[in-house]
């Protein structure tokens, strides 16, 4: 009987190799997880973050897409 | 450096506490502490190493930090209540925050012990209490306590920990007398001030730190309230008229300063000076105040009666101001927005808030770009240019052209005849009519209307009188050469949906007409299009310059400061270095793939370039070496799979400097669906992602908002909200509701055994899930569900997991930590395990996952 640690596919995706020639850091399959845990930002596999509003406004007063955004820096 | 105080007084503005600044020379107050935090007058006061300010208010105790915000992680939600129902009369904090307070009352709860968390440790109602109770911690820990006994009639002060060690009764003392002083020099003597019920007199008394031996007890003919023993040597005491200051050798009295007032309590300041408040009295100095700032000598140095109530307590506060201010700040960011024909501005830090001017005259439905330079932002939108204008204010006018009255030049320095008001002429709208005048104020005077504006700069013929006064800033209005004046100051093109700046030159690119045409307006002037003039700042164009237009479409323009501009092209790559009106020339880096769209790159923190092109992901190493495809190795069909379209598609990439990432989007124009890889380049691997719809990406901005709580990578969303990744987020806002990320990951395809025709039998699973233990320092994982998968090759089990096949176990963690052994029986070949959490108000990290395995005999 030995322990055996199933490798985290810390690298993400792959689709190149084929199933069982495939590193053991990659996934074959996965969606919304990261490799940064949004508990700590250390480096291991987590849900992606979530997304939040940054400003309660609708900008637009509709349902239509932001299309552009940009910063201006000025001397007020 | 001011040093602070925090005083508790009877009622003033609706106030019960002030933060105060002793500036050297004058008392101000910095922050109030609103009634509905502190409700009644403070009667004790004490603050820890870190600056926090317990204050005691009735049977309360209420923890604060220096600046005056409740704690609210202490006792309930930063407030403790003592049984008793009288005022809490001292408290005192040992070196690990347990908090002493006490009572002077017969009650129960009489005095008590909090821990540094704010729940009730010990109390003690064993003993009588009266009048002049004082509490004070040992650095051993030890407690003292100080109290009137009723039943025997005198004070007492002991000593105890968990029972009593010492009890000294001041038989000498008359009933009903109280300890109001009482204080603890280096574990080794122990001074308090006895008072008896006589009122007017009382002993000065210094003990062993065992309360065995008196080293002295001295009479002296004064009441007092409270007292202090100073860091520099002597003990202060606050009495009904006067600062006393006493020799901690002998007792005697040496210095007392005649406050003309009861002062209730003093405090050593940081800087060594001795605050004594009370009531308002004229003192020996003839100054009428009720806080009296001495020297450790007892002479006055100041006063005030900036809180005009009587004042009660008084604490030092580590919330240290300068004695003056500082502005670093010499500018402001602000963001905008373009959605639905329509600009919006942050009008304030969490608040965006329309251009109404601007309303319906660009069209979000056609391709728009917009670039940051000269404090504006440019928008160009086909044939619509546009400025975005935070910085400026705006003069109209309608006599320009009129008779002799001549146009201000750009640069010109323009002053108000009536007002004395004056600015710097940046853009003018035309050479004659209704004009408005664009410019930097300067100074903070405002023009008036009808106020006669002219040149200082000595051109007499620059004179005409305003409509109206000034108008502020936010301003949007058309993008021209100046005055509009295509004779001398140029053409721009007549379309143009790419814009950026580069060299202190605003460029155009994308007309239609012209797809391989760049337009670049002179240097340091966005008004200026003359092309091709002799001077090296010359406004220059693809067909005025050496350099030359590039022969393919133009789609992108990505700047690089002053040094190089890449062009990202349909179906190529070109770089143009340096200036093109100076020796610039512009060099092919590729002509196997273009770029896709104005908004299909992004640049890292090292300024290397990413962007999408005809094959998938591209880099480009410093943004000025060949392409090298990145994408192929993990995503071999990315290109198919995907099947951009530009006129159904919006190719996004972006820059998470937060995550050291690159996300690629791909969103379907027309109703936000999504799908995309999260390129993270610390692994150099790709993790797919999608969104909710209403979070499909449109555009995007690493803002450097002024509030670090807004410096965010935003994204602008298909529903009309500037949204971003949010750590503390564990679901996707849609809006009224929030959507649950679907979220799931299979680990690599085990083979179980090496040999290829020998199965494996896993007899448990242990799941190591994030978080360490319940709570604690480290954020916990949610639980999971996790799907077990087996067969006899690795593509079928892989296979199976896409194709959503029956697990052979399917089963849930549920807590953080390591999990308890899930004992198993799994023969197989090769086992898949499959992580999925689609729960809302969840998310989860996983440490690690381990099996016992043995073989389980020959494959068939």
């Amino acid at each position: 009987m030995a322990n055996k640690e199933f490798q985290q596919p810390i690298m993400g995706i792959n689709y190149g190799f084929p199933v069982d020639k495939t590193p053991k850091s990659y996934s074959g399959y996965m969606n919304n997880v990261f490799p940064r845990d949004v508990l700590e930002r250390r480096i291991r596999l987590g849900q992606r973050p979530g997304v939040d509003k940054v400003f309660e406004d609708n900008i637009g007063n509709s349902y239509s897409p932001v299309m552009a955004l940009i910063q201006i820096k000025y001397v007020s | 450096m001011a040093t602070n105080f925090i005083v508790g007084c009877s009622v003033v503005d609706d106030k019960y506490a002030y933060i105060l600044a002793d500036t050297g020379s004058s008392i101000s107050i910095i922050a109030s502490i609103a009634s509905t935090v502190i409700a009644a007058t403070p009667k004790a006061s004490t603050v820890d190493g870190l600056g926090n300010w317990y204050v005691s208010f009735d049977s309360k105790i209420t923890k604060m930090n220096s600046s005056g915000t409740v704690n609210t992680a202490w006792a309930t939600s930063g407030t403790y209540t003592s049984l008793a129902n009288t005022s809490i009369r001292d408290l005192a904090l040992d070196n690990n925050n347990n908090l002493l307070y006490c009572h002077p009352v017969i009650s129960n709860r009489t005095i008590g012990l909090i821990s540094s968390a704010g729940t009730i440790v010990a109390t003690d109602s064993a003993h009588f209490w009266d009048y002049g109770d004082r509490v004070a911690f040992a650095q051993d820990g030890q407690i003292y306590l100080g109290f009137g006994d009723e039943g025997s009639g005198q004070p007492h002060c002991l000593r105890y920990t968990a029972a009593l060690v010492t009890d000294v009764t001041f038989a000498s003392l008359a009933a009903d007398s109280g300890i109001e002083f009482l204080a603890i020099e280096r574990d080794e003597f122990i001074h308090l001030w006895t008072q008896d019920n006589d009122f007017g007199r009382g002993y000065y008394g210094k003990y062993s730190y065992a309360l065995l031996t008196a080293a002295f007890s001295v009479l002296h003919q004064f009441t007092t309230n409270n007292g202090i023993l100073h860091s520099g040597g002597n003990v202060y005491l606050a009495t009904n008229s006067a600062v006393i200051q006493m020799n901690t050798t002998t007792g005697a009295v040496t210095n007392t300063f005649h406050t003309g007032g009861v002062v209730y309590d003093i405090c050593e300041l940081a800087n060594g000076n001795i605050a004594a408040v009370g009531r308002t009295g004229t003192n020996q100095d003839g100054a009428t105040v009720n806080i009296n700032i001495l020297d450790t000598s007892l002479s006055y140095l100041y006063g005030s009666s900036v809180i005009t109530g009587n004042l009660y307590s008084v604490v030092e506060n580590y919330y240290e101001t300068l004695g003056f201010s500082i502005t670093d700040k010499q500018y402001s960011n602000s963001l905008i927005a373009v959605s639905n024909e329509q600009v919006w501005y942050q009008s304030a830090t969490s608040t965006m808030s329309e251009i109404t001017a601007a309303r319906g005259t660009i069209s979000t439905a056609s391709p728009l770009t917009i670039a940051e330079g000269f404090q504006k932002a440019f928008i160009a939108n086909g044939s619509v240019f546009k400025i975005v204008d935070l910085a400026t204010i705006k003069l109209s006018t309608g006599e320009l052209g009129a008779g002799s009255v001549s146009v201000p030049a750009y640069g010109a320095i323009l002053s108000g005849d009536t007002s004395g008001a004056g600015m710097i002429c940046d853009f003018v709208t035309g050479k004659t009519g209704a004009c408005k005048i664009y410019g930097y104020q300067i100074g903070d005077t405002a023009f008036s209307s009808n106020d006669t504006v002219k040149d200082v700069g000595a051109t007499a013929s620059v004179s005409f009188s305003l409509t109206t006064a000034q108008t502020e800033a936010p301003h949007f209005y058309d993008w021209t050469p100046y005055t509009n004046d295509t004779t001398n100051y140029g053409s721009m093109p007549g379309q143009s949906y790419i814009v950026c700046r580069y060299r202190g030159r605003m460029v155009l690119a994308g007309h239609p007409n012209y797809p391989h045409q760049w337009y670049m307006s002179k240097m340091s002037s966005p008004f200026d299009w003359v092309y091709g003039s002799s001077d090296p700042l010359t406004a220059v164009a693809g067909n005025n310059a050496d350099a030359a237009e590039i022969g393919d479409i133009v789609r992108a323009l990505v700047p690089y400061g002053d040094d190089f501009l890449v062009f990202g092209c349909a179906g190529s790559i070109h770089i143009l270095n340096g200036d093109p009106a100076s020796g610039g020339s512009i060099d092919e880096l590729s002509n196997t793939t273009g770029m896709f769209s104005p908004w299909s790159w992004c640049k890292d923190s090292k300024g290397d370039l990413y962007f999408f092109g005809n094959d998938g992901l591209y880099i480009m190493a410093g943004g000025r070496s060949k392409p090298q495809i990145i994408s192929n190795g993990a995503l071999p069909n990315l290109k198919s799979d995907w099947a951009v379209d530009p006129s159904t598609h919006r190719i996004i990439l972006l820059y998470n400097p937060e995550r050291n990432a690159v996300l690629l989007m791909k969103t379907l124009i027309a109703d936000g669906s999504n799908v995309g890889y999260w390129y993270q380049l610390d692994t150099g691997g790709f993790y797919p992602c999608s969104l909710p719809n209403k979070c499909g990406i449109y555009s995007n901005l690493n803002y450097n908002a002024d509030d670090p709580d807004y410096r965010k990578t935003l994204f602008g969303c298909a529903d009309g909200y500037i949204k971003t990744l949010s750590d503390s987020a564990k679901d996707d806002d849609i809006g009224a509701s929030d959507a649950a990320i679907s979220a799931f990951v299979t680990f690599p395809i085990e083979k179980l055994i090496e040999d290829e025709d020998v199965n494996g039998k896993v007899t448990s699973l242990t799941f190591v899930n994030a978080g360490g233990v319940v709570s604690g320092d480290y954020s916990d994982s949610d639980g999971f569900i996790y799907e077990i998968h087996r067969g006899d090759d690795a593509e079928a089990v892989l296979e199976n997991i896409r194709d959503g096949a029956t697990a052979f176990i399917t089963d849930t963690v549920t807590t953080t930590g390591r999990q308890t052994k899930k004992r198993t029986k799994i023969k197989c070949n090769y086992l898949g395990i499959k992580l999925i959490n689609d729960n809302v108000g969840e998310t989860f990290a996983i440490n690690k996952i381990v099996g016992s395995v043995k073989p389980a005999g020959k494959v068939r």
